[in-house]
């Protein structure tokens, strides 16, 4: 998986490409990590992720809590099909801020 | 010996008697003491005749009546007319002893007589003894050929290690013959994408069983292929029809379970001649099967229930024969057929059939502790697996990493296109998601992050359009704690299986010391997503 990030507005961008296993969540998770302790919204943009499992999920679900205990958010943005899939079958559609866009 | 000089006085002639009187004695002796050096009657009569000819100055010994043999010191017609003749005669079990002897030279006297008869009982006794021989001999041969026809009448049942192949059924036999055969018989056939299978014992033991269970089981045989279409109570009525008379006329009756299993609609069908043990073994409950019609041969007409069952895969038609369940421990209690019943559905979960059988007959052989079987002890399980691999399965073993997970969406892939149709290729993503997280727990779970050689088993089938896919693996035992996240909090655990639950119809699991066999199945059209209430959790998150 690739991870792209732009840091050019307040509203940090990730952008995930590609395959989202238990493989990647170290890399995911310190990439994640600088902005741990800011109470900016952090994008993470999911169009170009083809497949992701419980352990990805978990990652996002994890990042999530943190920002919003450090008064920020992760704000999931234009999820693949894959990626719907997946939120609408643990029902944590229901607990992400989803956007259509980045 | 007797040749002592002529003495006038008393003194000389008391002398010459004692001489003789020990001359008798030593030859008395030498008689009594010959040994036998063999068991042929004609080799025990000389070694009695000849040193009784000594001692006794005999010229001719004869014996007649159940055998006839001549002895003799002179020539041919030798004998005079003035020749003293002495006989006596036995009655032996193999007919009359006539015992004739003769001598010139002196009348029998009172110690000659007492010598003779004690010489016709000992001949009588080697008769007796060169015939009980014989009979043994006889005998054993006999008994060597009656076992090796008992043991080849054995050539009429099917080979233990060659099971039919159809799709969807686990099938294992195991057919220990006693010393001494005890008639058990079984045979198996696939038809028509269908198994066809029997087990019995007929009554009695040694060859006349075993005659009957050669005629038995062709019949049996002869009845499924004949009448399969038809249904099976009339399997079961042209069996008795055909069995009956035979069994009638040797006053015999054969105990036997005939079944088949239907894998394409998940059914059994069982039919019970008065056979016991014959079980339905199933993780969720056992039971037995019990007779629904007396043996065959006891009765022509009869009416025969037919048990109908739906299986649940892995359920287990189990069929043994009393050699079992009644062998025999050192202290001569048997098995026993609740302890039997009890011991098979504790297995239930067993990974395959032979992995049951094989805990059957451990658990019979520690219960035997070393005694011997006393009747042949057969045991077949006929096992409704719906995921169970044949060669032409697709299958995919992959080390047991997070990394090595990621070969299994192309393969699934490449084997959904391979075999599947397109409601199943449409899936491929989601049934994909549902193995890796299966998988995943295997990784983190059964083998605790995994280590070199820890490996994993995919394989996929088809039953009637649903995708039936199996993941095994040989690590430490886990069981689903069966907790499941709340969607109103968040975790960063527990989603996998939730995942799962989700995405197949279907999820079987059991764990054993083989280690950890998942089973889940695919519709062939998109399940339906989620509804509008979450699942329960199934515990505490």
């Amino acid at each position: 998986m690739e991870i792209a990030i732009e840091t050019d507005s307040p509203s940090p961008l990730v952008t995930l490409t590609g395959r989202f296993d238990s493989f990647e969540t170290a890399q995911f998770r310190e990439k994640m990590d600088q902005f741990a302790d800011q109470s900016h919204e952090i994008r993470v943009h999911l169009g170009a992720v083809n497949f992701i499992d419980s352990s990805g999920l978990a990652e996002l679900v994890r990042s999530m809590k943190r920002s919003r205990e450090a008064g920020g958010d992760v704000v999931l943005c234009a999820p693949s099909q894959t990626v719907r899939v997946i939120l609408e079958l643990t029902r944590l559609d229901m607990a992400f801020t989803i956007r259509p866009d980045a | 010996m007797s040749a002592v000089p002529s003495a006038p006085d008393p003194l000389s002639a008391v002398t010459a008697a004692l001489v003789e009187s020990n001359d008798r004695l030593l030859g008395l002796i030498g008689l009594t003491g010959a040994a036998f050096r063999s068991l042929e009657e004609d080799e025990l009569l000389d070694t009695v005749v000849w040193p009784t000819i000594e001692l006794l100055q005999l010229e001719q010994c004869t014996i007649g009546g159940a055998i006839e043999r001549h002895w003799t010191t002179t020539t041919a017609d030798a004998t005079t007319a003035d020749a003293h003749v002495w006989q006596t005669s036995r009655e032996l079990d193999s007919g009359r002893l006539e015992l004739l002897v003769t001598r010139s030279a002196e009348p029998f006297g009172t110690a000659d007589t007492k010598i003779l008869e004690a010489v016709a009982n000992l001949l009588g006794n080697s008769i007796r003894i060169a015939r009980m021989h014989a009979d043994r001999l006889t005998q054993a041969v006999v008994e060597r050929e009656h076992a090796q026809a008992a043991r080849l009448t054995a050539t009429a049942l099917p080979l233990t290690d060659q099971p039919p192949e159809i799709d969807g059924v686990d099938l294992w036999v195991h057919a220990r013959p006693a010393r001494t055969t005890g008639g058990d018989l079984f045979t198996w056939f696939a038809i028509d994408d269908r198994i066809w299978f029997a087990v019995g014992d007929v009554s009695g033991k040694g060859l006349p069983a075993a005659v009957l269970m050669s005629v038995a089981v062709t019949m049996v045989e002869a009845a499924i292929h004949r009448h399969h279409v038809d249904g099976i109570e009339h399997v079961g009525d042209a069996t008795n029809r055909w069995c009956f008379q035979r069994f009638s006329d040797a006053d015999m009756f054969l105990t036997l379970a005939v079944g088949c299993i239907d894998p394409a609609t998940a059914t059994a069908q069982v039919m019970n001649f008065g056979h016991s043990p014959v079980l339905v073994v199933s993780p969720a409950a056992s039971k037995r099967l019990e007779a629904s019609a007396p043996p065959i041969g006891v009765l022509l007409d009869i009416q025969a229930q037919v048990t109908h069952l739906q299986l649940s895969e892995g359920d287990t038609i189990a069929l043994g024969t009393d050699g079992l369940t009644e062998q025999f421990n050192a202290a001569g209690q048997a098995f026993g057929e609740d302890p039997f019943d009890t011991l098979l559905h504790a297995s239930a979960c067993s990974p395959d059939a032979a992995t049951l059988g094989q805990t059957v007959l451990a658990a019979v052989d520690s219960h035997a502790g070393g005694t011997e079987q006393s009747d042949d002890q057969t045991l077949m399980l006929v096992r409704y697996s719906p995921a169970a691999r044949t060669s032409t399965s697709p299958q995919l073993t992959i080390d047991a990493t997070h990394l090595a997970l990621r070969t299994l969406g192309p393969w699934l892939a490449g084997a959904l296109n391979e075999f599947a149709d397109q409601g199943l290729i449409e899936r491929c993503g989601e049934i994909e998601l549902a193995l890796h997280e299966v998988a995943t727990n295997v990784v983190d779970h059964a083998y605790a992050g995994g280590a070199d050689g820890d490996q994993m088993t995919i394989d996929l089938r088809l039953i009637d359009n649903k995708l039936i896919a199996r993941i095994c693996d040989q690590g430490r035992p886990f069981v689903d704690p069966g907790t499941r996240p709340d969607p109103d909090d968040p975790q960063v655990r527990g989603y996998g299986l939730m995942i799962v639950e989700q995405l197949a119809s279907t999820i079987e699991q059991a764990s054993g010391s083989y280690g950890n066999r998942w089973t889940l199945s695919f519709e062939s059209r998109p399940v339906a997503l989620p509804r509008n209430t979450p699942p329960n959790p199934k515990g505490t998150s």
